[in-house]
């Protein structure tokens, strides 16, 4: 087939749109993460309904995984999904500054804080994600091996995580979401180092089974969640925010 | 058909005609004893040996393609325990219903009950809808019974009414931090 000129004009154009369209604007960096993992079903009244002599109520389920939840956050922020996407978003926990974000496909780089201490503000809304992984201990079992080169290994068996998504906006009530619940929540972590005791490498996993009641969807009252949270990560060194002996 | 990188297809078990499995032929001559390799592997070498395909199910489970669930769901049957629970994370990411018979039938399959509770869940997961933020989560809609019938809407009040007030008036338990 012969192109015509006008014709590379415009694939370059669109070609060139594209590569526009897959930027996505970096806000920090993270030298220690772990990938979360969202599943969380959410549950509330259906309308009341009348049928022959009877009223009848009913429960209608949705799940938050992680592409939903990275939807609800491109939207609330004024991000664009399939910029997000195109840069390989996905949801981490950033140890650096103790908070879940939106990260690039690398992971280091940060194209959205969510946390409670860095709302997404926009207008009449306020927003954000946040999970406390550490919101009550219980006790551990703990491998320390007394040499160099050695490890580190514990297990959290009964801690009590705690995480809170909210979408405010002070001009619609009905788009209202307040979820929050605490859960059981396990955590593993192992520590390496070398014959010098210079940390080498960790690895942690929190696994976060939050369940609760009386959270608000889409401004309805009584509704329920349930489901789980976890975060997988490793890097080189200590983890500075777990790891402190 | 459903394809798994290599490994016995869970779908299999669905199959409704009688499938022919030929043994393998019986050895001719002595049997050498089947040599025992005993290794004791460390937490940390575990996790090493998991940590790369966990990532890459962490990734396929973002995607959207026909070869990272095909990915997913061979290491559904993965003989790690470990990347088993991983890769039934990652299908409840990967959104998609086909899997639901899979996993329904490798929990029939399974002997662990935890797992096999795991499996269900997922399928269970994987067929609820996405959460709206323009709308209820899934619910009765008018003219949609269950049976046929015909649904209006009605507004009764909540039955619980008096306990909430109650409870707001006096709190018998302080709400966790």
């Amino acid at each position: 087939m012969k192109l015509h000129k006008s014709t590379l004009i415009t694939v370059a154009v669109t070609l060139a749109l594209a590569h526009g369209a897959v930027a996505a604007d970096v806000v920090g960096t993270s030298t220690q993460f772990s990938k979360l993992t969202v599943a969380l079903t959410v549950s509330t009244n259906g309308v009341q309904m009348e049928r022959g002599n009877s009223t009848v109520n009913t429960i209608g389920k949705a799940k938050i995984d992680n592409k939903a939840l990275l939807q609800m956050l491109a939207n609330w922020s004024g991000n664009s999904i399939s910029n997000w996407n195109a840069a390989g978003a996905q949801l981490i926990y950033d140890w650096d500054t103790v908070q879940p974000a939106v990260a690039d496909r690398t992971g280091t780089n940060i194209l959205l804080y969510t946390g409670s201490s860095n709302p997404i503000i926009s207008g009449t809304q306020t927003s954000y994600f946040d999970i406390d992984w550490f919101n009550n201990f219980g006790p551990f079992t703990r491998t320390f091996s007394n040499m160099n080169p050695g490890t580190d290994t514990f297990s959290d068996n009964f801690d009590l995580g705690y995480f809170h998504l909210v979408h405010n906006d002070t001009a619609d009530s009905t788009a209202q979401i307040d979820i929050g619940a605490n859960g059981p929540k396990v955590e593993k972590y192992t520590q390496t180092w070398d014959v010098n005791h210079t940390f080498l490498h960790w690895t942690d996993s929190e696994q976060f089974k939050p369940a609760g009641a009386g959270e608000i969807m889409n401004g309805e009252q009584d509704g329920a969640v349930s489901g789980e949270i976890d975060a997988n990560g490793s890097g080189s060194g200590r983890n500075t925010f777990i790891y402190n002996p | 058909m459903v394809c798994f990188k290599g490994k016995v297809a869970p779908a299999a078990v669905f199959v409704s005609s009688p499938t022919v499995v030929t043994a393998p032929p019986a050895p001719s001559g002595p049997v050498a004893p089947h040599p025992e390799i005993v290794r004791s592997v460390t937490p940390e070498q575990a996790q090493a040996m998991t940590a790369p395909e966990k990532n890459r199910l962490s990734d396929w489970a973002a995607k959207n393609d026909p070869a990272s669930l095909s990915n997913i769901l061979g290491d559904l049957v993965n003989p790690q325990k470990e990347i088993r629970v991983a890769a039934i994370a990652a299908v409840k990411q990967f959104r998609d219903p086909s899997a639901i018979p899979v996993l329904k039938g490798i929990a029939a399959n399974s002997d662990d009950p935890s797992e096999q509770q795991a499996l269900l869940d997922a399928a269970e997961f994987l067929s609820l809808p996405v959460f709206d933020l323009a709308a209820k989560p899934d619910a009765a809609q008018p003219g949609a019974a269950a049976d046929g019938g015909t649904l209006q809407v009605v507004v009764l009040s909540d039955p619980r009414q008096g306990i909430k007030q109650r409870r707001l008036q006096n709190p018998t338990a302080t709400s966790p931090q």
